[in-house]
Parts: structure tokens; C-alpha cells; sequence
């Protein structure tokens, strides 16, 4: 589904992924582990094609298509989705109003109608139902005024809507407590199905207890220096990165 | 606008960035070109008024020839030249029509592919659940349908044109003309008293809540032709009436003028909403022609606890200048004004308001929106003014720019004047381009780049636009995105 | 009256010729232009609050050593060097060179340009009749030039007095170079006595790669001055100018600063205090133009007016085109304590670049009723009350003023002010 073959990536100067390699089948949840500054974040916007994040060589297909070719909200029709680690604040437009006119927007890219607002509706409430989140907050502005555990559930909630092919997870269980990352975790688990995949991106084996992943890279400086089982977490968490690595 | 989906259609039909620049092919009524007394006689003459209107018109036209054009304003623009122009054109009339089914079908057919029910039955069959709209159609110099009169009477209302006002009613626009703008005001004003052609009468009686909303819809058609609308709004004690305007032009190469004046007043407890969407052709992309759109727009709050609230949504027009204001000498009385202001290409505008706090307990709110996009230069230009008298004076002023281009240009000329100590007043201004943060998470989601513009920018106009009557609000939303097409990248 | 204010001018114009060789030429151009100009009237939009009835009804004859030399007040703390300027002229044995002569080079104006002909270009002109005649009426003035890489920590004092000056004007020109990485904080006062006398000066300043100018202005001018100041500072990349100051005195009072960022991340802050009262009209301008990319500024102004006082700041904050990555702040806050008085505020934003983040604020109210209240249930009195807020509201635009002394004798006059008000009514509590 996904595959990753020596990719470098600059942010300004300053060449941050060098040289990673990776591949995800349908059907596998991966999880890329490593320090701050090891380059997990850069390589997940390379992959979503932010700005300023220069692909300086190599390939990312996905799908049998070249990521590399299409504009950000393409990838996104091509069934790519991207949790973000910082959810964004937009003030004045509201949830609903966001997600409707996203899911319309691939929906279009695909070639497929625009979904009814009554069909709409009754797909987010149901989403957001599993999600246990406060239908009131779908009339809220996006991300404006939620808590560090209310931004990442409505991730979750734009996840299940969108429901991706893959799902790149961004320490989307950064800064959450117990019952929040539960949340996550389910939300995460009901989108693992034969015909998806996801890549967690994370620097604690804490998320992996709930998500668990068939396959773990360590990533360190730019580059996957190792991958195993969900054993490999366990270890990473025991040892710390230098000894494993 | 509530249209029939077969007017939204039409619209549709018709391509083009500015969708509403078409050409009616009909019979037209010139005066001579160029402006002297005489051409000021044959619009009198033309519009059957009475003596004292043409005195008051040659008067104000010779205050005028005495002024100067206003300089201070950050446009720029080739000097007009006011002989060169018609200041009065009109569809030839057989006997004018006595009913809506004797406008002519050619009239009829330009305002559906506007979208602007003129037909009665059609506002009622029209999108489902849309409230009733009374309209009030001019056509270049002159009002060629009005709609819902006889309903309307029944509550109280007059709602006419101001040239059957002027023949029908002459006391009560004789009482409040020029009372809130004097006729020398200022250069543009006093060019409109001296040739104003048409525009629009509304009084709504003490104790009556207009029945439903009323709105005028001006239309530019004829080529080389100014439009110099008046609108005057009386609301007696404790009425209410919401009004609504919009107005579209032709896509031509040269510029035309369009200067009104309106005028507002409202006396004890009574209530003027007045929401404006502008949609002027804004000339095109690489700044030709267009409209200019020279308006001065004020209200008197006059009695106690009076209330006038502005919400205008700019997106068209070459030039504008424009500050609709609000004069509070009620005790207790309240303005508002709500502005969204979008220019791209080479459109300039310069617009804002004038709060004037003359009486104690007097309160303004001041909510403005600028987005520059193409090679634009946006300008919110204030006043907000608190004479010695008025005690316990509220003032909140915010004025949000917004820059989507790296070459047009974004200011904010905010005067505060007080002479109360009691006052309160509060200004805040931001000046900041669309975040990239917001574009990312935006196109990650899907968005196409510029529906991501459209969203964060519909987003950032938000606490204006939900001022606006819903009917007006959704075609405003998408007016914005239509305006700023073509400025990313 | 223009006719008769362009002759009696130009003589005096003519007059001073020679007096400050080469610059000639300079002193006949500005005088054409200001026979062209004139004064600015009130509806030159830059003007809209300054009252210039004074200047446009007389011709202001030059002003003169007066009979008997007035006491010049202490310093505050230590200085670098002091110089006193009485009615326009320097005073060579009231002042004190200190050890500045060591480290920078200290000249009157006068000597300025024989030496170097080129700084003629470098002099400010003017862009109104107040700084044109200025530049027509050049005499006297001090020439700081601080080398590269030297910082001088003390301040220079500068102390201007006007005394027995009725009708007369002076016309002062200092000039301040600061080379690469040098820096220099200059502390000018102002005092008077009460003839009507008019102070009109202008202190241009650039500053290098690097280099760092504090400005600190104390203006304490007679009752019936006429006080008009402009400062131009010119700022290259990485440099930083620091303004504070303070207006007090003087009958009609005006201060611009005219700031130009003209290097990567330089850096201005133009902060002010106005205390304004019965019949004194105080103006500031600034202007902070922002002409090159990654340039910040920020600006803090209180001001407080009480009766029959008009006090009045237009600020504008200019952002270039191609100046991305500006970020600019400004707040300006005004309290008016009497119906009498009047505050007005422009505070100004005029960008044309898109990758900026610019701010204004601007209030006008009265003091805090409900803080009042609080401060005099927890047993303050209320005039103490009221000094304490006008205190506390007052101090933010004070706080970057980097020496002690000075900053506390500007609180002291701050707390003198209120003081000489306390019979002021206290507010009410009022519902909101």
C-alpha cells in the first residue's frame, strides 16, 4: 500500500530524513518509534506534501501512485490521512461546516456525489457517538478552545469520517490522560481493517499497550535503523534507544 | 437573495468570475450628456416632481460646482470627468406600468437571471422556508417594480420608490430629506441631491414591526450612466423594519459612478437593520473599468433607545468609499456596524464608519473584516467620537485585516476623539496573513487550495456575516469565495 | 500673515549666514520651501490636533543669552557627559565633557560639516514649515559620533532651558552617530521659565550595524511654551533604538518620532507618558516605518488627561512591501478625568506586505471605579487610591527606561501630578 524507498527530506537547509526505507501492506498497523528530532515528523508531513518540506530524493508511492506528483488535498483523495500532532485552531468555521466540505471534497476528487446533508449528518453523529464525543461540540469552531484530549478525539471523529486507506497517526497520544487515550486507542483500532493500514508515529511504548502494531521501526537521526515485533517496543522502553539501536 | 432555483440556475449559466455582467438589450430614456441645469430640469421634469424638489436640486447643484473632490481617501483614480457621462437613463415606458404583470418581460427576465424575485407568486413558490422579501427594482435611473405594496399598506408601511414618495408623500420627505446628510455634506453627496434619480422611500408607523423584510436591488445597465440613488428610512417610535440592499452592473471597460445617499432615522425605541451585500463590477483583472461607488450612507438615531445596525459584505466595485455612520443623539441609543470588505485584483477600497456619541448611554460596536488579496489595496477608515454631554459612553472597536497576497496592501486609520471622561472605548486591530498552519491542516483534510482560502476566510468573517438576514448571509459566503478565485498561488 | 512670517523669517535666515559654515545653501532651499509651505494648518491630516494659532500670528524672533544665567537642576545620577543649551546656545562652563571626549567625539554643530561636506546630505530637511525653519534657522546643536564597538553606559545628559524668552524661539539641531556595535543612551530635558517662548528641535540619529541608542526625554517646558520636537532615527540590522518619553509641561506641546528600520532584525520601541491639564494641548506622532523584512517594534503610550487639557497620540506603523516577517505592536491608553479634557488617538496601520503580524490597542475610559472601591475597602484613602492606579497605568510606558534614577524621578512627577489633583472628584461605581 504504502511504500517509502530512500527518501531525504530538507526542511530549509537542513536535511532531516536521510535516506528511510519502508514499506506498509494492506492490513498491517505499523509504528515508527524514535527520540525528539529523530525526523518522525518531518517524514509524516513529507508524506501529507506540507510546504517548505522538500522531498530531495526518493519515492513515496501509495497506492501504485507517486504522492510526490499530487497536491496535498489529492493524497487526502487517494485515501491518505494525517492525525495531526498540534491540531489546528480555525476560528469561525465550524466543525460540521469543515468536515462536511472535506468529506465533499474527496468525495469529488473520487468521481462519487456529494453526500446529503441528512446522510451526513447521521454519518457524523454515529461517528462521533463511538467516539463518545458531545454532539455539541460539532457545532463548535475547529479545535478553538478544546483541550489537549478534546483536539485529538476530534481527529479521531475526522478520521472515522474520512475513513482513510492509511492513517498516519502523529503522537496523537501526546499529552493525553488514561481515558482519553483509550479513546484514541479504540478509535484507532475500529479504522484497522483487512483493506487499511495505519503508521503510528510515537516516542512512548504507552499507546502500543492499547494499538498494537505487527510491526516496530526505531528511528534515529533521519533514518529506520532497526524493525521487528511489537516485542521490539518493549524492549526500546526497557533499554532506551542507545542500547537498542 | 431567495431566488427560484431557476434564477440560481440561470446565474449559473452565466460564466465569467463576475457572473453578473451581462447586458439588458431594451429601449432606453436618455437625458443630453454631461450635467449643467438644464439636464438637472429634465430629470425633474421627467420624474413629474414639484416645484421646491427642482429648486432644491438646482441649489444643491450650485453648492456643488463650488466644492472639491475629497482627497484624502487611500485611492487612487484618473480624474472624472463629470461631463462625460448621462446622468439620467430609464427604460422607455408605454404608460408605466400599473401592475407587476405589465413590466416589461425583458425587465422581468434581467432581474431572474439575477436571481431577484419580482414576481410575488415567485417569492412565495421560491426555496422553501426563505421568509417573505418585498423588493423595490431599480433599473438604472429609475425604480421599475416594487413589490408587495398592497401588504405592506395594510401593516402601515410605505415602501415606494422615492420619486412617487416625493409626488405622494411630498410633507414627509420635505420633513426628513437632508436632515441626516446636509446637502453639502461632502462633493459626492451633494452631486446625488442635485441629480438623484431614484432610490428608495420607506416609513414604518410608531408601534409596527415591518412584516417582512424589504430590500432594493439596484442594477446598472445602460453604458456612460451614473446611478445616483436616494434612500431615506423613517422609523417612528418603537417600529422595527429590516432592509436589504445588493446591486450588479454590466462588465464594461470604462468606469462608472455610482453615488448615493441614504439616510436613516430612527426615532425612540425603533430599530433599522440595514445590510448591504455589494457586488459592483469590480472591473477586471488587470483593473479595467468597474464601478465607482462614491456613497455616503448615515443614520440618525434621534430618539431614545433607538437603534441602527449596518452590515455591509463589499466585494465589488473599482473604487469605494464609503462610511456608514451613525449620528447617536438619542439618550440611550445604540450603532453598529459590521463590515466585511474584500478586494483583490486592483480593486481599492476605503471604508469603515463614523460613531457619533452625542447623547449620554450611547452605545457603538464596531466589527470589521478586510481581506486583500491580488494587487488590492484595503483601507478601514474610523471615527468614533464622544462629545463632551454624552456621559457613559460604550464604545468596542476591532478591525481584523487579512492578507492574502503578497502585493496588495492592508491599513487601519481608526480615529478616536473624547471629550467625556465616563466613556469607555476600546480598539483593537490585528493585521495577519492566512496562516499556513490553517492551509495545511485544511488540504490535509482534502481541501482544494482555494476552498481552503474560502473556508479560513468565511471562518475569519464570521462574526459579521452572521449579522446578515440568512438569506443574504448564505449568498454572501459565496460571494467571497467567487471574489477571491484566482488570488492563491 | 504667510507673507509677513516668509520675510521676517528669511531675514533672520539671512542673518545667520555663515554661522554654520556650508551649510548655506541647505538654510536657502529649506527657506524657499517654507515660504512655500508655511506652517501646517490644522487640516493637514498630521495636524488635526495641534494648535499652531501661536505660530502662525508672529514671527518668533531669535532667542537671546538672557541677563542673568538660571540655575541649571542637578543630574539625575551618574552621567557620561553633560551639556546645557540655554535659549538656543550652548554653554560651554555649564557644561561638563566628562570622560564621553575619550571614547566619542563631541563637536558643535557648528564644526560640523567643514570637515566633511558630505554630512550636509545626511542632515534632515523637514517635511513641514516646523522643521523646515529648523533647518533654515540651523545654529547651534551637538555632534555625538560614538566610534564602532564602544559603548558608553552612562547617559549624556542634554539639558535645554529657556528663560526670559517671551516671543523669541530657538531652533536646535543635535546630531547622533553610533558606528557598528556601539552603544550610547541620551537623556534630554527640557525646562523653562514662563515667557512665552517657542523650543523648536530636531535630534536625527543613525545607528549602525549592531549599535544601540537609548532616548530618554524629559519635557518639563513653562507654562506658556510653545514646544515643538521631532526625532528622525535611522536604524541599520540587528541595531536598536529605545525611546521613552515625557511630556508635561509647555502650554501647546508636540513630539514626533520618525523611526526607519532599515536593516534585518532592527529593533525600535517608542514608549511615552503625556500628563496633560488645564489649557495644555500635547500632540505625539509616531511613525515607525518598517522597511526591510524581519524588523520588530513595539510602542507603549499612556496618557492622562485632566481638565481643559487635550492630549492627543497618532501613531502609524508603515510595513513595505517586500518587509516580510514585521512584527509590530502598539498600545496606546488614555484616561480622562474631567469633561473638560479631551483625548483623541489615531493609531495607524498601513502594510503592504503579507507575512507580517501587526497589532494595535488603543483605550480611553476614566480610572477603574470598582478598583478604587477595592483599594480604599481594603482601608487606602482615595486620593491615594487614584494615584496608586494612575501610578500603576502610567508605569508600563516607563518600564524600558534603563536607568533607575531617571525612571523613578518621572514616577515622582507622575505621583506630584495627581497630587496637585486631589480634590478631583472620585469616580462613581457605575453598572456596566
Amino acid at each position: 500500500m504504502l511504500n517509502i524507498k530512500d527518501l531525504h527530506v530538507s526542511v530549509g537547509d537542513k536535511e532531516i530524513v536521510k535516506g528511510l526505507n519502508l514499506e506498509i501492506k494492506a492490513g498491517e498497523t505499523h509504528a515508527i518509534m524514535g527520540l525528539n528530532g529523530a525526523g518522525k515528523s518531518t517524514l509524516a508531513a513529507a508524506i501529507a506534501g506540507r510546504d517548505d518540506y522538500e522531498v530531495t530524493s526518493g519515492s513515496i508511492e501509495f497506492g501504485g501512485k507517486d504522492m510526490l506528483a499530487l497536491e496535498p488535498h489529492e493524497r487526502v483523495g487517494e485515501g491518505l490521512f494525517l492525525g495531526f500532532q498540534y491540531p489546528v485552531e480555525i476560528p469561525g468555521v465550524s466543525n460540521l461546516n469543515f468536515l462536511r466540505t472535506a468529506l465533499n471534497s474527496v468525495r469529488k476528487y473520487r468521481g462519487e456525489a456529494e453526500m446529503s446533508a441528512a446522510e451526513f449528518m447521521k454519518l457524523v453523529r454515529e461517528k462521533a457517538k463511538a467516539l463518545n464525543m458531545d454532539p455539541e461540540m460539532l457545532k463548535r469552531f475547529v479545535n478553538v478552545g478544546f483541550s489537549g484530549g478534546e483536539k485529538k478525539r476530534n481527529e479521531m471523529v475526522q478520521m472515522a469520517v474520512l475513513d482513510p486507506k492509511l492513517a498516519i497517526l502523529d503522537e496523537t497520544d501526546s499529552g493525553l490522560d488514561i481515558d482519553a487515550l483509550k479513546t484514541v486507542a479504540e478509535g484507532i483500532n475500529t479504522q484497522r481493517r483487512k483493506d487499511t493500514a495505519i503508521l503510528l508515529i510515537t516516542h512512548y511504548q504507552r499507546l502500543l499497550s492499547y494499538v498494537q502494531p505487527d510491526v516496530v521501526h526505531v528511528m534515529i537521526d533521519g533514518r529506520i535503523v532497526k524493525s521487528g515485533g511489537k516485542e521490539l517496543a518493549l524492549e526500546l522502553e526497557e533499554k532506551g534507544y542507545a542500547d537498542v539501536a | 437573495m431567495a431566488g427560484t432555483a431557476e434564477a440560481q440556475k440561470q446565474i449559473a449559466e452565466v460564466t465569467g468570475d463576475y457572473k453578473y455582467g451581462f447586458v439588458t438589450d431594451i429601449d432606453m430614456d436618455m437625458a443630453p450628456k454631461g450635467l449643467s441645469e438644464d439636464v438637472i430640469r429634465f430629470i425633474s421634469a421627467k420624474k413629474e416632481e414639484p416645484a421646491w424638489m427642482l429648486e432644491w436640486r438646482l441649489k444643491a447643484y450650485r453648492a456643488w460646482l463650488k466644492m472639491d473632490e475629497p482627497d484624502w481617501a487611500k485611492v487612487s483614480f484618473p480624474k472624472i470627468d463629470y461631463q462625460d457621462a448621462y446622468y439620467f437613463a430609464a427604460p422607455k415606458k408605454k404608460d408605466g406600468p400599473k401592475s407587476l404583470d405589465e413590466v416589461d418581460p425583458e425587465l422581468l427576465a434581467t432581474y431572474a437571471k439575477l436571481g431577484i424575485p419580482i414576481r410575488e407568486q415567485e417569492v412565495l413558490a421560491g426555496v422553501q422556508g426563505s421568509a417573505k422579501v418585498a423588493v423595490d427594482a431599480v433599473f438604472d435611473s429609475v425604480s421599475v417594480a416594487t413589490t408587495f405594496r398592497e401588504e405592506l399598506k395594510k401593516a402601515g408601511v410605505i415602501f415606494m420608490s422615492i420619486s412617487e414618495a416625493i409626488r405622494e408623500y411630498p410633507e414627509m420627505v420635505k420633513k426628513y430629506l437632508a436632515t441626516v446628510v446636509p446637502v453639502r455634506d461632502n462633493y459626492f453627496a451633494a452631486l446625488n441631491c442635485a441629480v438623484f434619480t431614484d432610490g428608495t422611500f420607506v416609513y414604518v408607523p410608531k408601534g409596527v414591526r415591518c412584516p417582512m423584510e424589504l430590500s432594493t436591488y439596484f442594477r446598472i445597465n445602460a453604458e456612460n450612466t451614473g446611478q445616483f440613488e436616494r434612500t431615506l428610512i423613517v422609523a417612528d417610535e418603537g417600529s422595527y423594519v429590516s432592509y436589504l440592499e445588493g446591486c450588479t452592473a454590466p462588465m464594461r471597460d470604462e468606469n462608472q459612478l455610482h453615488a448615493a445617499v441614504v439616510e436613516l432615522i430612527a426615532l425612540d425605541d425603533a430599530e433599522i437593520k440595514y445590510s448591504t451585500v455589494q457586488n459592483w463590477y469590480p472591473g477586471d483583472k488587470e483593473g479595467k473599468g468597474g464601478i465607482y461607488n462614491f456613497v455616503t450612507k448615515r443614520a440618525l438615531c434621534k430618539g431614545k433607545n433607538s437603534k441602527v445596525s449596518w452590515t455591509q459584505v463589499e466585494t465589488g466595485s473599482a473604487v469605494t468609499w464609503k462610511y456608514p455612520s451613525c449620528i447617536l443623539a438619542g439618550e440611550g441609543s445604540v450603532g453598529e456596524f459590521y463590515s466585511v470588505a474584500v478586494t483583490n485584483n486592483y480593486q481599492q477600497a476605503d471604508t469603515g464608519t463614523k460613531m457619533i456619541h452625542m447623547a449620554p448611554n450611547t452605545r457603538s460596536t464596531i466589527i470589521s473584516k478586510g481581506i486583500s488579496a491580488g494587487k488590492s489595496q484595503n483601507t478601514y477608515r474610523g471615527l468614533v467620537k464622544v462629545l463632551s454631554g454624552a456621559e457613559n459612553v460604550r464604545n468596542y472597536t476591532q478591525c481584523d485585516s487579512l492578507l492574502v497576497s503578497s502585493e496588495s496592501g492592508a491599513h487601519t486609520v481608526p480615529y478616536i476623539e473624547v471629550k467625556n471622561p465616563t466613556a469607555q472605548i476600546e480598539h483593537e486591530a490585528t493585521t495577519s496573513k492566512i496562516s499556513e498552519d490553517q492551509m495545511f491542516y485544511c488540504r490535509a483534510r482534502g481541501l482544494g487550495e482555494e476552498e481552503a482560502v474560502a473556508m479560513i476566510v468565511n471562518g475569519f468573517c464570521k462574526e459579521v456575516m452572521q449579522h446578515l438576514p440568512m438569506e443574504f448571509a448564505v449568498e454572501a459566503q459565496k460571494l467571497l469565495g467567487i471574489s477571491l478565485e484566482g488570488s492563491v498561488g | 500673515m504667510q507673507d509677513e512670517l516668509t520675510t521676517g523669517y528669511s531675514a533672520q535666515a539671512a542673518a545667520l549666514k555663515g554661522t554654520v559654515p556650508g551649510a548655506d545653501d541647505l538654510r536657502a532651499q529649506a527657506m524657499t520651501d517654507f515660504g512655500t509651505h508655511g506652517f501646517p494648518h490644522a487640516r493637514a491630516e498630521d495636524w488635526r490636533y495641534s494648535d499652531l494659532k501661536a505660530l502662525r500670528a508672529n514671527v518668533y524672533a531669535p532667542a537671546e543669552a538672557p541677563e542673568a544665567m538660571p540655575t541649571i537642576p542637578a543630574s539625575m545620577g551618574d552621567t557620561a557627559a553633560r551639556f546645557v543649551f540655554v535659549n538656543g546656545r550652548y554653554q560651554e562652563d555649564l557644561s561638563d565633557l566628562g570622560d564621553l571626549w575619550q571614547a566619542a567625539s563631541i563637536r558643535p554643530l557648528a564644526n560640523h560639516f567643514t570637515s566633511n561636506a558630505a554630512r550636509l546630505d545626511e542632515l534632515v530637511r523637514g517635511e513641514d514649515g516646523v522643521s523646515l525653519l529648523n533647518t533654515a534657522l540651523l545654529r547651534d546643536g551637538m555632534v555625538i559620533s560614538v566610534p564602532a564597538g564602544v559603548e558608553v553606559d552612562d547617559p549624556v545628559e542634554i539639558v535645554h532651558v529657556m528663560t526670559e524668552a517671551a516671543g523669541r524661539a530657538a531652533h536646535l539641531r543635535h546630531v547622533i552617530e553610533l558606528g557598528e556595535g556601539a552603544k550610547l543612551s541620551v537623556f534630554e530635558r527640557f525646562i523653562g521659565d514662563d515667557s512665552a517662548y517657542w523650543q523648536n528641535i530636531i535630534l536625527q540619529a543613525r545607528i549602525a550595524e549592531g549599535a544601540n541608542l537609548g532616548h530618554i526625554r524629559l519635557q518639563e517646558e513653562g507654562a506658556s511654551a510653545l514646544h515643538t520636537a521631532k526625532v528622525y532615527a535611522n536604524v541599520d540590522a540587528v541595531g536598536e533604538y529605545r525611546c521613552a518619553n515625557m511630556t508635561a509641561g509647555g502650554k501647546m506641546a508636540r513630539f514626533e518620532a520618525h523611526v526607519r528600520l532599515l536593516g534585518e532584525e532592527a529593533h525600535a520601541t517608542v514608549d511615552g507618558v503625556a500628563l496633560t491639564a488645564t489649557g495644555q494641548v500635547h500632540d505625539t506622532l509616531t511613525h515607525v516605518n518598517h522597511v526591510v523584512p524581519f524588523a520588530t517594534s513595539d510602542q507603549i503610550f499612556r496618557t492622562v488627561a485632566d481638565a481643559r487639557g487635550k492630549t492627543s497620540f497618532a501613531g502609524k506603523v508603515t510595513v513595505a512591501k517586500d518587509a516580510q516577517k514585521t512584527a509590530a505592536d502598539q498600545s496606546f491608553k488614555a484616561l480622562v478625568f474631567d469633561r473638560t479634557a479631551e483625548a483623541n488617538a489615531k493609531p495607524e496601520l498601513e502594510i503592504f506586505a503579507d507575512d507580517v503580524k501587526c497589532s494595535h490597542g488603543a483605550t480611553v475610559g476614566e480610572l477603574d471605579a470598582k478598583a478604587i472601591f477595592y483599594l480604599t475597602s481594603r482601608g487606602i484613602d482615595p486620593v491615594t487610591a487614584r494615584r496608586m492606579l494612575v501610578e500603576a497605568f502610567t508605569a508600563g510606558a516607563l518600564e524600558r527606561v534603563a536607568f533607575d534614577e531617571i525612571r523613578d524621578a518621572m514616577m515622582d512627577r507622575i505621583g506630584t501630578w495627581m497630587a496637585t489633583r486631589a480634590d478631583r472628584a472620585i469616580p462613581e461605581v457605575r453598572e456596566a
